[in-house]
């Protein structure tokens, strides 16, 4: 069977490599010059990656390796921060007063994060109402086995904001405002806004192992992993329309006027854009148009790059220099920030994410909403540098002395440079109803299209963000079926 | 609270009676005077004039305009020749019928979409991914019906459009009294007539300049009542009577596919990629559940059953639009198999005429069925016989004088 | 009364508060024969839903000041209707604008196409689909608010039934429906409505429901459902959302409270208690403050979860992981209410008379982004400088409700959030202030109103922690958020009217199905206990 995969981002690549070795003809067409879409250099966190995939698709042998997290260091103006581990018993002697409930909400999620991880591990599940009964009461059942009391304070703390949550378990607002930052990721909410301890609960379920040497080393090991197998991999080839005749896709027609015939099409790029841009109108039953005009993806990621004279030392821990670090003190500080993104303006007071490697420092800022009334301008650009420099500088008094600012990169510009809608790296926002089964839409979860022969496999498509390679696998699984 | 249309002021001023009825959130006329016959049979027999503004009104333009019309319209719009109206109607991803109406092509950008109830919200939310406007001119356009026999003769003294020459169901521009509109020649009568398309400035006056050409051939401005007859016996549905929007129900059975509904013929299954088609081809599959049918009631019965009362049989000038239980014939014990949405005694065909959504097995021409008909507060059948539609079809309803060779428009 | 003589004689239950709930629970009782005493803190029953006369001639309904979801069958049940219950509808809804008409939304639909069309179109026309597939909703979660919520861990055969008939219900939704019930429950107001509409001035009025009572914004996830409200309510059975009791509120308490004694309940006033009374666990009947002790079989409290628990049991009295869930409870009052009597009417600029457009509820919610500012001042520990008002004039509705001519204006605010960065006991201090801002705000879209108060009431929520006795002033007895609801009203696995001391009852706000003057928790909890032969 020959299939063309649309979109060389990590998803892309994982599907496509997955399919090959089941031994299809396949074809993988990305717009850009390189491979890797997000995942290609821009990104701090790759704890999510699956190792069952890396395993399956043999990455160690293509140089792929784990290693345990880094640390996260939180700035802080008034004490010496604090250097969080994943693991708790490291982390224990930076938490003081908080450790053992940092322990204790460890073993917590210990106990119930494994269900988690296994529905993020196959198809969502099917909700409609003609769907069949029994493997939805045997995920039901599946839950039940967490026991009464875990599954009570799931469905309490689910719905609930991962400011009260995470207030009702620990004191350090370091503390706090770290593992806030992380439960934000991709969402359109502050700490203070309700279900964003579910979103919290997700990206644990996902995060393991980081990649040594950061996404880039992994999209190399899966463009190897992928001429390995015989994917036949077309950069610079953007498709510009997917075919479908009788409704059913037949092929793809790229930017440059080729037409591509194939028995399959698997899309891993964003769905929205799929089915509302690549696809005629016609092509598509309105339940599905509805669906995904209706999809929520507002970016509010920006990046700053600085090159470094010298290395960052932090006020608070001279001499720590960490490869991560954090400025936001306190959970307000990020809802500060998201209240920006709310009313569209430009923010003030940035918190940061900082990655720190040889001679230079990325810094995503996730406050910058590409809706900014007035637009993004060359202005606004140049202001969102200084407004980075400025919530260093307290932290780094010398900042603006070893650090020169050498890109930056507002949501319109992220959204210009790595194709992506509305600048939304996940591809639509992670939100309750834009989860699970019902992402990115109750009939579109589960990889299948409307139309016979298109798939989706994209980040946008359960289970979701991240640098997982769960879509794309999973898309495969589907696509690779009979 | 209804509005004013645009004409208001004269009808307001030419109605003897007070009978003012709700259209589409407009004030209409019933009748202007106290009953409605007169303006009955001038539909029939002279001329009737009807403001038709309540009516909603959409222009849609742009490159696209024709495909995206095709997408929500259950007619290929994308065949329809500029000067050429199309009826059809519209369903929604089910398969179920929304409303029904006009489109007329205008030039091959621009489209004249008329309903019985405003669709905006529906029309803007399938726009997406077509290079389409979609303006609703309900408010800023208005219509009127001229229609009867004499209707061509009474228009033509207002306007330089060659009425010989236009076609049925054919559309052109033109100035009528003066003021630029168009006119097509399409109708809810099933008889002769006329449509005029005018800003809502211009309207009293072509209004008026059609009351004083219409003098001389007793034309008469008529209102919703004696349209209704009409329209019965042309055997038009209409929306809300005889099928409810989809939109409205709140339960499944109450909603009608086109086959359903008698409309049927404006669906080509063939043709891929309009809204509600999926749906219909696997109805087509399992076969239609429902048919429209004209049933024509014995009138001996009638005058039989009254007279077991002692009392004579009424004959209302009134359609009446109560739905009433159908069986199957002398099956008044048992389920009924269909429901009449519409009846009416014609004045002209002197029968009795009903509309009626029966079972697919009780649609055939010729089949006897039971009707509830009511008399003294006790229920009884009378027996109807289905009949072909349109019950009344004259030739000059489509009859051109100057009739161009086939394809010219 | 003496101790001793009601220990001789003890009551089958005793109803702590004489809130609409608590009544409506002495009520249920004592109609099944039940020997019933209610113990009330304050000089009158009500609770929140009370009328009081604090300037001659004009009545305030000092808290609640309108109803929709009374459950017609406890009027039914109780007589309330005999006992003096007139429901009134409210009009209309108004939401002006300072510098165009605003909009009206009324009970007519030709009339409200009328009105939305000047703010789109599209809109206009989306409107009466979108309350069509409310109203499924509705009545897909209605049944819900009349009876027990079923706890999805358990495995009694009575909550998997509940389940299986829920699930049921579910699916015959169709597909559309599910998805959209799914997302009801989880998004926000805002993100919901803008599905259907595009009109700011429209999504904001209609947002609103979603933040009432609690502390939360418009575009809080999580708000959208409480739209359902609206396509549930129900005045004498009809399904009309919101009505006025003539008499305010207050009158919605005194018919409960007429037919409870009716029914032979014994009613007392100014019996605050101090505490429930245990014996090895059990709850044997209370303690009130002047030291008083009342024996009785069962105690059914009808003040909010917090109170109760925390105050009149204890936290040393109660389980661990029990107390620890009432500890995270969410109370957090975030509503005021600004009660004024006024000399005259004072009209609105924009749409001026004493049209049937003031007949209703007036709401001051001309954006989303004014909505959700507001709600970000309160985040940080102040009140809105320019709060979300509703606003009804009750003496339009019943002219009882104040001296011929003259006005009262009920102004039930948002936000003022209990914990003020200064510490809520600091209220006292700030509540002019926070009278002011309403007034101010309100000012401007009645330019006279200044001139015509005659009094003023203003009411934090630390206020109405005082008066009322609520836990932090929540209006709701805590935040009526998906986490609180159904089987987590207000633990899980405790939501049906039991509680983990035996012999004690909850049948408040606090319980399921949850605040405002529905009075099925008390209706529920007084069931239960019948069934359960507590009582
Ligand atoms: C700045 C930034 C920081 C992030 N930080 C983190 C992080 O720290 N940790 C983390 O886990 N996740 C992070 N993410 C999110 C995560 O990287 C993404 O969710 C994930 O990489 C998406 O992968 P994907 O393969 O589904 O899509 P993409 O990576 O978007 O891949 C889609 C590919 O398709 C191509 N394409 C688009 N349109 C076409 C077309 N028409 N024809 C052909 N090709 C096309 C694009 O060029 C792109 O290469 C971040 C994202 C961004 C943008
Ligand atoms: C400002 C405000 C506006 C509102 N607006 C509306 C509205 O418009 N519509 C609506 O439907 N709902 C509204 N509500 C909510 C609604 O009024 C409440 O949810 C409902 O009235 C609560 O009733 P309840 O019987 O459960 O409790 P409560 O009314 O709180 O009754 C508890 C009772 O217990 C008594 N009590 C307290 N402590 C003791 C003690 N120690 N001993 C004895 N008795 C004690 C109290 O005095 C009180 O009478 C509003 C609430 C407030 C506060």
């Amino acid at each position: 069977m020959d299939v063309i995969v649309i979109g060389g981002g990590h998803n892309g690549l994982v599907a496509a490599a997955t399919l090959a070795r089941k031994g299809h003809g396949v074809t993988l067409l990305e717009g850009r010059e390189s491979f890797g879409g997000v995942a290609a250099g821009l990104l701090h966190d790759t704890d999510s990656f699956s190792p069952e995939i890396a395993k399956a698709l043999d990455l160690a042998g293509h140089g792929l390796e784990f290693a345990d997290p880094a640390p996260v260091f939180v700035l802080s103006r008034e004490g010496p921060g604090l250097l969080l581990h994943r693991d708790p018993v490291q982390a224990a002697g930076e938490l003081g007063a908080d450790a053992e409930a940092y322990i204790s909400w460890r073993a917590f999620l210990k106990r119930v994060l494994p269900f988690a991880t296994s529905q993020l591990d196959s198809v969502a599940p099917d909700i409609s109402t003609s769907g069949p009964l029994l493997p939805l009461m045997r995920r039901g059942f599946a839950f039940r086995r967490m026991g009464k009391t875990d599954i009570h304070e799931c469905l309490r703390i689910g719905p609930a904001c991962v400011d009260d949550t995470l207030s009702e378990h620990f004191q350090s607002p370091l503390l706090r405002a770290a593992l806030s930052a992380r439960a934000l990721q991709g969402t359109w909410m502050g700490p203070r806004s309700p279900s964003s301890t579910a979103t919290l609960l997700l990206g644990e379920a996902q995060s393991g192992q980081e990649i040594v040497g950061g996404a880039s080393s992994l999209v190399t090991a899966l463009v190897a992993a992928c001429e390995s197998s015989g994917v036949e991999l077309r950069p610079s080839s953007r498709v510009s329309r997917i075919q479908v005749s009788q409704g059913r896709a037949t092929g793809v027609t790229t930017e440059g006027g080729e037409s591509l015939l194939a028995d399959r099409v698997l899309s891993c790029i964003g769905p929205r854009r799929t089915l509302l841009e690549l696809i005629e109108p016609e092509h598509l039953p309105i339940r599905e148009a509805g669906q995904m005009a209706n999809l929520r993806l507002r970016g509010t990621l920006a990046r700053v790059s600085l090159r470094l004279a010298e290395p960052i030392d932090y006020a608070c821990r001279p001499g720590l220099r960490p490869k991560r670090s954090l400025v936001a003190e306190h959970p307000l500080d990020l809802e500060r920030a998201f209240d920006h993104v709310k009313h569209r303006r430009m923010p003030t007071q940035l918190p940061l994410d900082i990655h720190q490697t040889d001679g230079e420092a990325s810094i995503l800022i996730r406050c910058a909403t590409i809706e900014l009334q007035g637009g993004w301008s060359d202005k606004r650009r140049q202001e969102l540098g200084d407004l980075t420099l400025a919530a260093l500088e307290p932290h780094v008094p010398n900042i603006r002395g070893i650090a020169r600012v050498t890109r930056i990169l507002t949501p319109t510009d992220i959204a210009q440079e790595f194709d992506l809608e509305g600048g939304h790296e996940m591809h639509g926002e992670l939100s309750l109803d834009q989860l699970g089964p019902m992402r990115p839409s109750m009939t579109l979860a589960r990889h299948a299209t409307p139309i016979d022969a298109l798939y989706l496999g994209s980040a946008g498509i359960h289970p979701g963000g991240a640098i997982s390679g769960r879509p794309g696998w999973q898309a495969a699984q589907v696509v690779g079926s009979p | 609270m209804p509005r004013k249309t645009a004409l208001f002021e004269r009808t307001a001023d030419l109605m003897t009676s007070v009978a003012w009825k709700e259209w589409a959130g407009y004030a209409a006329p019933c009748n202007f005077d106290a009953y409605s016959e007169r303006e009955y049979f001038a539909i029939r027999h002279s001329a009737g004039l009807l403001d038709l503004s309540p009516l909603a009104k959409y222009m849609v333009t742009g490159a696209d305009a024709a495909r995206y019309l095709a997408r929500i319209w259950t007619r290929d719009i994308t065949r329809l020749k500029p000067g050429r109206v199309a009826y059809g109607c519209m369903c929604d991803g089910e398969g179920k019928l929304l409303d029904d109406g006009t489109v007329a092509c205008l030039d091959p950008e621009t489209f004249r979409v008329t309903s019985s109830e405003a669709w905006l919200g529906w029309f803007e939310r399938h726009s997406r991914g077509y290079q389409v406007e979609i303006e609703d001119c309900t408010d800023r356009l208005a219509a009127l019906a001229l229609q009867g026999p004499l209707s061509r003769e009474i228009l033509q003294a207002v306007t330089e459009v060659d009425l010989d020459a236009m076609r049925f169901f054919g559309v052109a521009a033109g100035s009528i009294a003066g003021v630029n509109g168009w006119i097509s020649r399409t109708g809810y009568t099933g008889d002769l007539g006329y449509e005029i398309w005018i800003a809502c400035e211009d309207a009293l006056t072509v209004y008026d300049a059609l009351l004083v050409a219409g003098k001389p051939h007793h034309l008469e401005p008529i209102g919703l009542d004696a349209l209704d007859v009409a329209r019965i016996e042309a055997g038009f549905v209409m929306q809300g009577v005889d099928y409810i929007s989809a939109q409205h129900c709140l339960i499944e059975a109450r909603k009608s596919t086109p086959e359903d509904a008698g409309l049927g013929w404006t669906v080509n299954l063939e043709r891929a990629g309009w809204i509600g088609r999926e749906a219909l081809v696997q109805e087509q599959e399992q076969g239609p559940k429902w048919g429209l049918v004209g049933l024509e009631l014995d009138w001996a019965e009638i005058e039989a059953l009254h007279e077991e009362y002692g009392l004579p049989p009424h004959l209302s000038p009134l359609a009446c639009r109560n739905a009433v239980p159908v069986y199957s014939e002398g099956g008044a014990n048992e389920k009924p198999v269909g429901q009449a949405t519409s009846s009416s005694w014609s004045p002209t065909l002197k029968r009795y005429l009903v509309l009626a959504q029966v079972h697919r097995k009780y649609a055939a021409l010729g089949t006897r069925l039971s009707v509830e008909y009511t008399v003294e507060f006790e229920r009884r059948t009378i027996t109807g016989t289905v009949v072909e539609r349109p019950f009344f079809d004259p030739e000059r309803k489509t009859f051109t004088p100057k009739a161009a060779p086939k394809g010219a428009s | 009364m003496s101790a001793k003589g009601a220990e001789s004689n003890p009551y089958d239950a005793i109803v702590v508060g004489g809130g609409h709930n608590g009544l409506t629970a002495a009520a249920y009782l004592a109609r099944s024969g039940r020997k019933v005493l209610v113990l009330e803190r304050r000089h009158l029953v009500g609770g929140a839903a009370v009328t009081e006369e604090l300037y001659p001639g004009f009545k305030y309904s000092v808290c609640s000041y309108v109803v929709s979801l009374l459950r017609p069958w406890i009027i039914r049940d109780l007589n309330l209707s005999r006992h003096g219950l007139r429901i009134v509808p409210l009009e209309c809804s108004y939401t002006p604008q300072l510098d165009s008409p605003g909009l009206c939304r009324w009970p007519d639909p030709d009339q409200n196409r009328q009105e939305i069309r000047r703010l789109s179109r599209r809109d206009a026309d989306n409107y009466p689909e979108f309350g069509k597939l409310m109203g499924k909703l509705a009545r897909f979660a209605k049944p819900f608010i009349d009876e027990l919520a079923p706890d999805p861990t358990s495995l009694r055969p009575g909550d998997l039934w509940q389940f299986k008939r829920a699930a049921d219900r579910f699916r015959a939704l169709g597909d559309d429906l599910v998805a959209l019930q799914l997302k009801l429950t989880t998004m926000g107001g805002v993100d919901f409505l803008r599905e259907f509409f595009e009109s700011d001035q429209l999504i904001a009025p209609m947002s609103c429901s979603g933040i009432i009572g609690t502390m939360l914004g418009v575009n809080s996830p999580g708000t959208a459902y409480v739209l359902l409200h609206h396509y549930m309510g129900e005045i004498d059975g009809s399904s009309r959302a919101w009505g006025f009791p003539i008499g305010g509120t207050g009158a919605v308490s005194d018919a409960i409270a007429a037919s409870a004694l009716e029914f032979g309940a014994e009613i007392r006033c100014n019996a605050p208690i101090a505490n429930i009374r245990l014996k090895n666990g059990r709850a044997t009947g209370v303690i009130l403050q002047n030291g008083d002790e009342i024996a009785a079989r069962s105690v059914v409290s009808g003040c909010d979860p917090s109170l109760t628990f925390l105050r009149f049991v204890g936290k040393e009295n109660l389980p661990a992981d029990f107390a620890a869930s009432l500890e995270n409870y969410k109370n957090r009052g975030s509503s005021g209410k600004v009660n004024l009597a006024l000399d005259r009417f004072p009209e609105f600029v924009q749409r001026p008379g004493i049209g049937p457009h003031v007949r209703g509820d007036v709401a001051i919610a001309p954006s989303t982004e004014y909505l959700e500012t507001a709600y970000d001042e309160a985040k940080y520990g102040a009140f809105s400088q320019r709060p979300f008002i509703n606003v009804v004039f009750p003496s339009l509705l019943d002219p009882g409700m104040a001296p011929p001519g003259k006005h009262v204006m009920s102004c039930f605010v948002q936000y003022a959030p209990y914990d003020l960065a200064s510490g809520a006991k600091s209220w006292p201090d700030h509540r002019e202030a926070f009278g002011d801002a309403v007034v101010d705000t309100l000012a401007e879209y009645m330019p006279t109103l200044k001139e015509d108060i005659l009094h003023r009431q203003v009411l934090s929520p630390w206020d109405i922690e005082q008066e009322i006795g609520i836990t932090e002033g929540n209006i709701f007895h805590g935040e009526l958020g998906l986490e609180q609801l159904l089987f987590q009203r207000p633990v899980a696995g405790w939501a049906r009217y039991r509680t983990p001391i035996d012999g004690l009852w909850l049948g408040s706000s606090g319980a399921h199905p949850g605040g405002g003057i529905m009075a099925s928790p008390g209706a529920l909890a007084a069931k239960e206990m019948l069934r359960a032969g507590a009582v």
